[in-house]
């Protein structure tokens, strides 16, 4: 079973379209949603919660169509939103009990484990709580119920680079288990990139591609070589170019360079801005 | 929906701290000048302002983008809003238990008459659920941002009510008069169903809200 299967998905908002999404996370992986501010990567987790309704096409979150009755899909869910969106009067510990009542399944030593480890203040609100810690006490919320799907907007954001990459550790370690997986937008593509199996672009509302982390870097690959030499390349063989006074970067795909040419590894990262760019020209 | 009871409680201490002693105090003003115009501004504000405390929680609900986590929880769209109906049925409720109690404490120190405790009994759940169910219903429909006005106009209204009360003449005898008339026990029958009307709408109108 997909954890996640979303059919020609559009949202029309003014004058921003989120345009014919078609994503499948399979179940027991991680998939992350790369794009860059306004490219709709919010707007596409709020459709497949049910906090929107689509203009078009369908979803399926954990086999169950998403629609405003999610009652029994959403007891599997963990949940970590942009701005997380708890009560801004509510102390952690207060939060806890309030998630309690909330989840059957709901671990209240775990989360206390969880709130230790990432040094939460547990009673102080909300409101005067460090956007770091809020992150951390939302992330907290969303791994105590032992969800099998979390859908995490941007989590990694306002963390600093040593709790960064304990979260990321910890949503590693969540999808240890097979039936567990992870839908994750975060603009830190270098925590993506560590910790994802499926990597999807966005940008201006349509889906750039969504594949395999491991095929995408097998598949593509940075040349560096002159103008004449990157004009003397197979159409189709260029995805995106940078140039520098001196040579010209340029992404290719691996198979549609001659043999012999000097290919260098391609970041996810790198990998997204080359393509956004040349998207742009 | 006990998530949202429970958030609700412990969000709205503060405000707990402050509706509650200002209701209780003008439910006794209203209780101690039982059945005259000062009587009614008393028992309005009481009313009134105790009926504000579940739409106060909606609108820190909206702000601190509680409303659209509380979504992703367990339970329909429509939980955020029974709960809310239902904190205003129980506000009602308690200021209905006390003010009978102040009535029974008056009782045993004599002075007072079934009229007008029939009236203030009436009275009270009344407004109570008229002002709750009218600002909750606009907050529904709305969102806080553009149905608070709804608020701010309810708690004008009351002020006003008073002054314009003692304008049109409402003189001690007739408002006697109506607080002995049966006609008074209609008046929380027809809060009742406006009240419930209300909520069902609320309900519809929050389900097609995007939040």
């Amino acid at each position: 079973m997909n954890a996640i299967e979303t059919r020609g998905l559009t949202k029309h908002y003014g004058d921003f379209t989120l345009d014919n999404l078609n994503l499948t996370l399979p179940s027991g992986c991680i998939m992350g949603l790369v794009g860059e501010n306004g490219a709709g990567k919010t707007t596409a987790i709020r459709l497949l919660l049910g906090l929107t309704r689509p203009d078009g096409g369908s979803a399926t979150v954990l086999g169950a169509p998403v629609g405003p009755d999610m009652r029994a899909v959403k007891e599997d869910l963990g949940v970590v939103l942009d701005d997380v969106g708890y009560p801004a009067g509510l102390t952690a510990r207060q939060m806890g009990k309030v998630l309690a009542a909330a989840y059957e399944n709901w671990d209240t030593g775990l989360y206390e484990s969880y709130l230790r480890d990432m040094n939460v203040p547990t009673d102080k609100k909300f409101s005067e709580l460090s956007r770091g810690n809020k992150m951390k006490l939302g992330i907290a919320g969303a791994l105590s119920h032992r969800a099998k799907l979390l859908i995490l907007d941007e989590p990694t954001g306002g963390l600093d680079p040593v709790v960064r990459d304990e979260v990321v550790d910890i949503f590693g370690q969540f999808t240890r288990d097979p039936a567990c997986s992870i839908l994750i937008s975060s603009h830190i593509v270098s925590d993506l990139e560590r910790l994802c199996d499926y990597i999807a672009f966005l940008h201006k509302g349509k889906l750039l591609l969504c594949e395999e982390k491991d095929r995408l870097l097998e598949e593509y690959g940075v040349l560096q070589c002159d103008r004449a030499a990157l004009e003397a390349l197979a159409p189709g063989a260029v995805l995106g170019k940078r140039l520098t006074p001196y040579s010209v970067e340029a992404l290719v795909r691996r198979d549609a360079v001659p043999a012999g040419a000097e290919l260098r590894p391609v970041t996810i990262e790198e990998l997204f801005v080359l393509l956004v760019k040349e998207d742009m020209r | 929906m006990k998530a949202i009871l429970l958030a609700d409680l412990y969000g709205s201490r503060k405000n707990l701290y402050i509706y509650i002693p200002l209701a209780m105090a003008f439910m006794a003003l209203a209780i101690s000048t039982a059945a005259t115009v000062t009587s009614l501004t008393f028992a309005l504000c009481a009313s009134a302002g105790a009926g504000m405390l579940p739409v106060v929680s909606m609108g820190s609900a909206e702000a601190s983008h509680w409303d659209r986590y509380a979504q992703t929880l367990p339970g329909g769209k429509a939980q955020a809003v029974n709960a809310r109906f239902l904190e205003a049925l129980a506000v009602a409720g308690a200021l209905w238990v006390y003010g009978t109690a102040l009535f029974c404490a008056k009782a045993a120190l004599g002075g007072w008459t079934w009229a007008e405790a029939r009236f203030l009994a009436a009275f009270v759940p009344a407004i109570c659920l008229l002002s709750s169910s009218l600002c909750l219903g606009a907050v529904c429909r709305l969102g806080w941002a553009r149905g608070n006005i709804f608020f701010c106009v309810t708690i004008c209204l009351v002020g006003a009510s008073g002054a314009v009360s003692s304008l049109l003449g409402v003189s001690d005898a007739g408002l006697g008069n109506f607080a002995g008339s049966a006609a008074v026990l209609a008046l929380p029958v027809a809060a009742g169903a406006f009240f419930g009307a209300v909520w069902l709408l609320s309900a519809r109108w929050y389900e097609k809200r995007e939040l």
